[in-house]
């Protein structure tokens, strides 16, 4: 039952990343990359983001800080920026992103800072969010779950509806093949593992 | 999903149908494939992103498509991945920003060098930078983050690059392949069922049959894979020389293929570098057209204002010379240095374009004065350049001026993009140089077209020096002074020269060239840029060539020019600009210097006496007079006429009609090997007119110089450059010059 209580709450937690924009469908290709030989993709690579992203955040706050601005290289780090957020479907921060940049091409320092905070904000909340579903995650499989394949709702979204099984469209709970199951019960565990 | 079984080898884990059908799609072509069965599982993917994150997403993604991928962080790793083994990747996922390398740089010299298919990925998508994406020559341009489906098919664009350099050598097989997967395709959306598979695997097999037969050096496990032509810096050269040799405008592949004569090119293969290299050249004439405008800074006029003035403007054009040489004499020479020649940088590329219309322009100017270059602006495309130049450079209607002449002209020609950016210098120069005739300052070089003349000169000279940066080029040689006007033109033609299509630098030719101009006039022209530096100051003022006005050597360094300049001061000084114009030519060996050179040394029917020739072309040089005198001279010994032909081939080409001595001095930049004593001494004789050019100072150091350059190893490529531009008539053959980007000229001889 923990096993459960605990997939729900990862199934609710990335529905309402997802409803709140912080994540976009970019996530969902990667979890999607995630299978037995790379269980700990996602893993990775949002640890490799909360890394580079405070690395590119500590050099735009230092360029933004010295006199004067050299905008070029802002431009440049927070495009940097914008596309590893957007790699991992940080949708939020993207959308920052472009308003920062925005600012920098006007050369508006006060803008960038604004936009900087602002940035840094969303930084701060997706990851934090994101540490979350992965802990989520590691406690499941700590409880004896399985590590999911991505959200069986989402999977079957996005699976071509008249075409066979997909295979990632696997169940969270059991990694069974989701599809018509899913579609018949609209449920978010497969009704052996429910 | 029994039925998606079975191939589900093939198919990667679908999120769409279009990822099903490509999959399916890949699965028949790759039944196809003499090897693989998986197609395009295998492919293998150069992955470049600064981006850690989008590296390693994408890495996982590739692989999950089942292709083989590598990853880079770094452009210039990437690259030399790349050169190391041309045949290890399939294709190349590149991102556009990147801190080291621009993505569109790598992916044009991934595309001119290796002709790999390069996808640009950017989170830019902006339609200006897709189009930019296009323009380099990107077979695609996805935005990011990318998604999985848009990587699975990149395989689409390998097998359209191999089936379209296969051309119609598999044309047939393409189809029929084409066939199987537009059966396939059909066949996946419908149903990819057993029924399909059948019957693709039927066709697949009468295919393979089929492609077993045609297989041509098809070992590559991924597909029909034809071999992909390397263009090495030989091979580029040979193009190269045809394509100058047909016409730029006339080239086209079937004949330059004929002309290449080399075993298992194809005609398509011709065809896209041809496009490539097309490409190419334009972007070089528009950077030209931006430094021929931005040329023309005011230059402090010495001695001579009119002339400083005229030369300073012509010598803006000449803006690419840019060591022209240091202080010279004479404000003119200083300002025709600092002009143009201050410019002289081998990168400009400008300058190639320049040439042309600088010859004419100092053909023009020299028409002026002697009304020699009549047409300076006559520069139309091709050939007919030559035609004009011929008629302006006519000195003496020397046949070698005129030779020079065509030869400018066939440069600009060859130019002809750049030609129209040149006009304003070459009017300068042209005005230059008929102050120059004018102020009867050079005798020798005689109209301002000899002083343009020497510019140009100088001007190559200038880039010959620079190429030659490790040559030879001694400043101290007082080679001749050769026009520095027209070397200097040369030069900075030369000196444009510098670009990756360019054959590497004359640097023989360079000195040699270089050192005429300086020995001409630029006593103190400044080392390096002095050929045109020293013919301007010759030319203004009167050439006070330090050298003992050794026309023939341009001395390589400017200094040396500078010298050699001044002593052309004396009706040598014509005679110096024009071999300083040779030898600038030489240097424009790598681009189209040698097309000058050998114009105007080519069909050196008359006596093909560097002095002569030079005169012709830069009809400053009291032709009658240095003609008569170089007759007699009649430089036998191939520096001097080296020296002359600064750039000129003509003097390449004067030595092999006349003697062979050219050979090697030849590409030495006339300045050093050309100016033999005896020659230098002849032409002392010759420069009577004025102050007599210390040609036999300028020979002796020309000598010294000569012999350097006789080692230089390009001399013997520069003659045989000039040998068959000779041969080839006023032909623009593109001189065997390496250029610097790797085409550099290893394979001088490659008839």
């Amino acid at each position: 039952m923990e096993v459960v209580r605990l997939q729900q709450q990862l199934i609710e937690l990335t529905n309402s990343l997802f409803q709140e924009g912080f994540l976009d469908d970019q996530f969902t290709q990667l979890q999607m990359l995630q299978d037995a030989s790379n269980p700990d993709f996602v893993q990775e690579v949002v640890n490799l983001f909360a890394e580079d992203s405070e690395r590119i955040l500590a050099e735009l706050t230092k360029a933004l800080e010295i006199e004067p601005v050299d905008y070029k290289k802002v431009d440049a780090y927070v495009h940097q920026f914008k596309g590893s957020s957007s790699s991992i479907g940080a949708q939020r921060i993207k959308a920052v992103c472009v308003d920062f940049r925005a600012y920098a091409e006007a050369e508006n320092r006060e803008g960038c800072r604004q936009a900087l905070q602002q940035i840094k904000q969303e930084f701060f909340l997706v990851k934090n969010k994101l540490e979350a579903l992965l802990q989520l995650e590691q406690q499941i499989l700590a409880a004896g779950g399985r590590k999911k394949g991505g959200d069986g709702l989402q999977k079957l979204q996005q699976a071509d509806v008249a075409n066979t099984a997909v295979p990632f469209n696997l169940w969270a709970c059991c990694q069974q093949d989701v599809s018509w199951e899913r579609a018949a019960t609209n449920a978010n565990f497969c009704s052996s593992c429910a | 999903m029994a039925t998606v079984t079975t191939s589900h080898s093939c198919l990667t884990p679908a999120a769409s149908t279009s990822s099903i059908s490509s999959s399916s799609r890949g699965c028949a072509k790759a039944a196809d494939a003499t090897s693989s069965d998986t197609f395009p599982a295998g492919l293998r993917v150069l992955v470049v992103d600064d981006d850690p994150i989008c590296l390693l997403i994408l890495d996982r993604m590739l692989r999950h498509c089942q292709y083989q991928v590598t990853t880079s962080g770094r452009a210039t790793e990437a690259l030399a991945m790349l050169r190391e083994n041309r045949n290890s990747f399939d294709v190349i996922l590149s991102d556009v920003y990147m801190p080291d390398m621009d993505g569109f740089k790598l992916l044009e010299l991934v595309g001119l060098e290796m002709d790999l298919p390069v996808i640009m990925m950017s989170a830019n998508g902006e339609t200006s930078a897709v189009m930019k994406g296009i323009k380099h020559g990107a077979c695609d341009y996805l935005l990011k983050p990318v998604r999985m489906e848009e990587l699975r098919n990149i395989w689409q664009h390998v097998v359209r690059k191999k089936w379209r350099s296969s051309g119609k050598t598999m044309s047939h097989e393409a189809d029929k392949t084409r066939q199987i997967v537009d059966e396939g395709e059909h066949t996946s959306s419908a149903n990819e069922g057993q029924d399909g598979a059948w019957r693709q695997s039927k066709k697949r097999k009468e295919i393979k049959e089929e492609e077993d037969e045609v297989d041509l050096e098809n070992d590559d496990p991924s597909s029909t894979k034809k071999q992909r032509v390397v263009w090495s810096v030989e091979l580029h050269q040979q193009f190269v020389n045809a394509v100058n040799q047909l016409g730029l405008d006339k080239a086209v592949p079937k004949r330059i293929l004929e002309l290449m004569s080399v075993q298992g090119l194809t005609r398509e293969n011709v065809a896209s570098h041809l496009q490539k290299y097309r490409l190419y050249l334009k972007r070089i004439s528009g950077v030209a057209h931006q430094s021929a405008s931005g040329l023309n800074p005011p230059f402090p006029v010495g001695t001579d204002a009119n002339f400083g003035s005229v030369s300073a403007a012509g010598l803006a054009g000449l803006n690419e010379l840019r060591n022209l040489a240091g202080p010279s004499s004479s404000a003119l020479v200083s300002s025709l240095r600092s002009g143009p020649l201050g410019r002289l940088n081998p990168t400009n590329l400008g300058m190639t374009n320049l040439d042309p219309s600088m010859l004419l322009q100092l053909a023009a100017l020299q028409g002026a004065g002697h009304g020699a270059l009549t047409r300076p602006s006559a520069l139309p495309s091709g050939g007919q350049n030559i035609m004009n130049v011929q008629g302006s450079f006519q000195v003496g209607s020397n046949d070698i001026s005129q030779l020079q002449a065509s030869q400018l002209g066939a440069f600009a020609g060859s130019l002809d993009k750049g030609l129209p950016g040149l006009s304003v210098l070459q009017q300068q120069q042209l005005a230059t140089m008929a102050r120059l005739g004018e102020l009867g300052q050079l005798p020798g070089v005689g109209n301002n077209a000899s002083l343009a003349n020497s510019n140009t000169n100088a001007l190559l000279v200038q880039t010959l020096q620079k190429q030659h940066a490790g040559g030879h080029l001694t400043s101290s040689k007082a080679s001749l002074p050769m026009a520095t006007s027209t070397g200097l033109g040369v030069q900075q033609g030369i000196s444009v020269d510098i670009d990756p299509w360019a054959t590497s630098p004359l640097t023989g030719s360079n000195s040699g060239s270089l050192r005429l101009l300086s020995a001409q006039s630029m006593a103190n022209s400044a080392a390096a840029l002095n050929p045109l530096g020293r013919a301007t100051e010759v030319d203004s003022r009167n050439m006070h060539i330090p050298n003992g006005g050794n026309v023939a050597a341009a001395t390589v360094s400017s200094p040396s020019m500078s010298a050699g300049l001044d002593e052309l001061a004396g009706s040598g000084r014509i005679r110096d600009v024009g071999a300083s114009v040779l030898a600038t030519n030489e240097g424009l060996r790598q681009s189209y210097a040698s097309k000058f050179a050998l114009f105007s040394g080519l069909k050196q029917e008359q006596e093909p006496y560097p002095g002569q020739r030079t005169q012709g072309l830069w009809q400053g040089l009291d032709t009658s007079q240095e003609q008569g005198h170089f007759h007699d001279r009649h430089i036998q010994s191939p520096s001097y006429s080296q020296s002359f032909s600064g750039g000129q081939n003509l003097m390449l080409g004067m030595g092999q009609d006349q003697s062979q001595a050219f050979t090697p001095r030849f590409s030495a930049g006339f300045a050093g090997n050309a100016l033999d004593n005896a020659q230098l001494k002849a032409f002392q004789v010759r420069s009577t007119h004025g102050d007599s050019l210390r040609a036999a100072d300028g020979s002796s150091k020309l000598k010294e110089e000569g012999h350097l350059w006789l080692q230089e190893p390009l001399s013997d490529e520069l003659l045989t450059i000039v040998l068959k531009q000779q041969q080839e008539g006023l032909g623009l053959t593109e001189s065997e010059l390496g250029g610097p980007d790797g085409y550099a000229m290893d394979n001088m001889y490659v008839k």
